[in-house]
């Protein structure tokens, strides 16, 4: 027991001594910071409250109803706002600690470092409460405010708690990033302006991929994947901003000759989260693309309440495959979104019906996003299919006796235009009737 | 009282043993009184208190003060005894400057002149 | 006891501008020193360099027996006063004695009461709107309250009227009478610290051109005047610097009776007369001097 208490000993008088530097220095020098920028905190918050009325006559006079403007307002502020002000606070007290404050602390026995994490930290603090009055505004402004918050935290799945908590994860160390990142660079610099423009665009550069990929799992509902890239890529980048500072406080303050090699790695380390995050956006868009979901075909089994079971798959944008002991055979390419198309939203096309008749063969139509006619392909199953014609509007794909036919009029019980389908000579369609070559 | 003049070439702990030893024979301090305290002398006069120090502690050697217990400084009994000797010095000093002004190109009635206005200011 | 102040080949440079060309001195402890130069010639840049607030690029510091490390730490010993001081304009004089205690382990909240007090300073003066005079004192009891080994001083008096100059004085020979102190003062009328300074060292061209010992300064520093014979050939003697005069005389400014000698004992001039230099005048000369010499 003896030797273990010998042990513990210098580390608890290392958390000891860290403790009490904490409470002697760093602690009045946070409350400090504050207080001195006390005029920039203070208004920002009454800037965002007055942005709200504003908010609801706009929305009056655009005719849309007035709640709809404070709820508006409250989520551009969460989403870009919050990220605006980090970079703000984080400049201004970065440089600020360069300007006259620096003169009057000059003589004390503070390290450059431990000067400019107390600094760090009242902007921290500010930063933490203006985002706190902001979420707490937006989720007590009413139902419109409420709900998109709780479907964009929950990620579109009320249970999804982990992802929930992911993302609030990745949302507070994306924050921390840009305002270390903005203090850093002011500091630096000496300079507010290229801080905050330097927060700003390097956020873009490095949490733009982390946002796009929680974009996508939102959108498209992929597997926690991305999740675990994003926490790791905000941790990281969160580290490196503050490793960064670690660096370069010392190092400016005291006007020591640094290399160029050294500034270069100083601005690096905070992007080292973005070496993880920009490939992991690309994997997830993979993944999202070779998501896919089984299609019943026909008469094997009918869609509607059972689950379709059966060999076919259909991916997004309209690509159709089947499950085959040598792997997946893709029957239907379909049109590959871009990533764009993919954050966006885009409507893209998708397989309708799909049927196999008495001799395996299968028939699937796919129904482009836009208007354009939908298009009949069929197939032995075993290769790529092929396009056979293109639907015209009303048409319907039927089954009767194990055969494909063509139904021009399917709104009348004893349809007069049927046509059975040759895999090898499509039908010609001659105003409201075909013509079977 | 006592004054000093930073600009003159005399060291300034001789310029305050003889101040000191000025007032002595002059009657304006006895033997028995307090010695004025060193950090005060220093104030006053604007000089290091270990100038004063150094002054004081000479003085002692010379008998014209006496250390007492607690740190201050008392004028001695013999304290005039010194002063007067220490005038020699004083006066060799005089000789001195009247020597210097007169290689300077200053004549005898010039020096009585300048005599007489001092005397003038000072009774 | 080891020295205050060891300096060896400091050189320090901003951009182009070579500041510090390699700056040697040492100060004893117990030392009062006067720090003499021109505007811009590199006070500020040896301040902070021993304040551990700027790394040198060249050279050897050791302050209090330690070598600043940046951390910091040293300022623990050693007591500032800025040329312009500079607070937090949102603090009052209390509160910025309150604040900084925290960062001192020998802060003496007693001692600092006390020095405001006799100051005359009153703790609710808010520094915005703060006359100068009120500042030179807050400053004053900043950097003495923690009972610092090292002082450094930065025109401490200049700017101030006749009232409060006497009281930093008055507070300056008060730190003395303490004893164990070692003070640097840059000032420019040194004639006011004449009494109180051991020794001057002069910065000019970035290094110091001269350390001198006061007192032999005092005692010795003479106006040397001589008929010179050949003008072409002015004796250029080390320790005496060349002044203004009317022809045929030449004259100069010794400052130390050697140096005195050695003019008088170099050819081609016939020493005429000796006076004695007043310190003021002395320490002017000084300035001008530019040779290099240690007396």
């Amino acid at each position: 027991m003896p030797e273990l208490t010998l042990a513990a000993e210098p580390r608890r008088r290392a958390l000891a001594r860290l403790a009490a530097s904490w409470q002697a220095a760093m602690r009045p020098s946070v409350l400090l910071e504050a207080r001195r920028n006390r005029l920039l905190y203070t208004s920002w918050p009454i800037v965002i409250l007055a942005s709200l009325p504003f908010s609801a006559a706009i929305a009056y006079a655009a005719g849309y109803p007035v709640s709809q403007g404070p709820a508006a307002a409250l989520l551009t502020w969460v989403a870009a706002g919050l990220p605006l002000t980090a970079a703000l606070f984080g400049a201004v007290a970065g440089a600020g600690l360069r300007g006259p404050a620096a003169e009057a602390e000059a003589a004390l026995p503070v390290s450059p470092r431990e000067q400019a994490f107390s600094a760090l930290g009242g902007a921290g603090a500010a930063l933490a409460v203006t985002s706190l009055l902001v979420l707490a505004m937006t989720f007590l402004s009413g139902s419109d405010g409420r709900s998109v918050l709780a479907a964009v935290a929950t990620l579109g799945n009320p249970h999804d708690i982990t992802g929930r908590a992911a993302f609030a994860a990745a949302a507070v160390l994306g924050l921390f990033w840009i305002l270390t990142v903005s203090f850093t660079a002011a500091f630096a610099a000496s300079h507010a302006v290229l801080g905050a423009a330097a927060g700003v665009f390097g956020a873009a550069a490095a949490l733009l991929p982390v946002a796009a990929g929680l974009l996508l799992r939102f959108n498209h509902g992929i597997p926690a994947g991305f999740i675990v890239t994003a926490l790791l890529a905000s941790g990281l980048g969160a580290a490196g901003a503050a490793a960064s500072l670690a660096f370069c406080a010392p190092r400016a303050a005291r006007g020591v000759r640094v290399r160029w090699t050294g500034w270069a790695a100083a601005a690096l380390l905070p992007l080292c989260g973005a070496l993880l995050s920009w490939p992991a956006l690309f994997t997830a868009r993979d993944r999202v693309l070779a998501d896919s979901m089984p299609v019943s075909s026909f008469p094997d089994k009918p869609s509607g309440w059972s689950s379709p079971t059966g060999d076919l798959r259909e991916s997004r944008g309209g690509r159709l495959t089947r499950l085959t002991d040598a792997g997946e055979l893709t029957l239907i390419a379909g049109e590959t979104p871009s990533l764009a198309d993919l954050l966006w939203g885009k409507r893209l096309g998708f397989v309708g019906r799909v049927l196999r008749d008495s001799t395996q063969r299968i028939w699937a139509y796919v129904i482009p996003p836009d208007a354009r006619p939908r298009e009949l392909w069929q197939g032995d199953g075993k290769g790529p299919m092929k396009l056979y014609m293109m639907m015209p509007a009303g048409a319907h794909l039927e089954l009767r006796d194990g055969k494909a036919f063509l139904n021009l009029m399917p709104y009348v019980v004893e349809s007069t235009e049927l046509y059975p389908l040759d895999p090898a000579k499509p039908p010609i369609i001659k105003g409201q009737s075909a013509i079977i070559p | 009282m006592l004054e000093v003049d930073l600009s003159s070439p005399v060291p300034v702990y001789d310029q305050i043993k003889a101040g000191l030893k000025g007032l002595v024979s002059k009657g304006q301090l006895r033997p028995g009184d307090e010695a004025p305290s060193i950090r005060g002398l220093a104030a006053t006069l604007k000089v290091n208190p270990n100038t004063v120090a150094r002054a004081y502690r000479e003085l002692a050697i010379e008998g014209f003060l006496d250390a007492r217990r607690g740190g201050q400084s008392v004028i001695a009994e013999e304290a005039v005894r010194v002063a007067k000797g220490g005038l020699g010095d004083a006066r060799e000093a005089f000789a001195d400057a009247a020597r210097r002004a007169r290689r300077s190109g200053l004549s005898w009635d010039d020096l009585s002149a300048a005599v007489r206005t001092l005397m003038k200011e000072e009774p | 006891m080891p020295s205050a102040l060891r300096l060896d080949g400091i050189r320090r440079s901003f951009g182009r501008k070579e500041v510090l060309r390699g700056v040697t001195a040492t100060a004893e402890t117990g030392k009062v020193i006067g720090l003499l130069g021109r505007n811009g010639e590199g006070k500020s840049t040896l301040f902070k360099i021993l304040l551990d607030l700027l790394e040198p690029d060249a050279g050897t510091v050791e302050v209090l027996g330690e070598r600043p490390d940046g951390s910091g730490r040293l300022r623990r010993r050693i007591g500032y006063v800025p040329e312009k001081p500079v607070f937090h304009d949102f603090l009052n004089a209390g509160e910025v004695l309150d604040w900084r205690a925290r960062f001192f382990p020998d802060w003496d909240d007693a001692r600092a009461r006390g020095l405001m007090a006799s100051l005359k300073l009153d703790p609710a003066t808010r520094v915005r709107g703060a006359s100068k005079g009120q500042l030179a004192k807050l400053a004053w009891v900043c950097a003495t309250a923690h009972d610092p080994d090292l002082l450094l001083l930065d025109e401490p008096t200049s700017g101030l009227d006749a009232l409060v100059r006497e009281e930093v004085l008055d507070g300056l020979i008060g730190e003395l009478h303490a004893g164990g102190k070692t003070i640097l003062i840059a000032n420019h009328r040194m004639e006011e610290l004449g009494g109180i300074l051991d020794e001057v060292w002069v910065l000019s061209g970035g290094v110091l051109s001269a350390v001198v010992e006061l007192e032999r300064l005092r005692a010795e520093a003479c106006l040397v005047t001589a008929r010179l014979h050949d003008w072409s050939a002015r004796p250029d003697v080390p320790g005496a610097v060349p002044v203004p005069s009317e022809r045929p005389l030449a004259a100069w400014a010794a400052f130390s009776r050697e140096a005195a000698d050695r003019l008088a004992a170099s050819g081609g001039l016939e020493v005429v007369e000796r006076r004695p230099l007043a310190l003021p005048e002395a320490l002017k000369y000084l300035l001008e001097d530019t040779g290099g010499y240690d007396a």
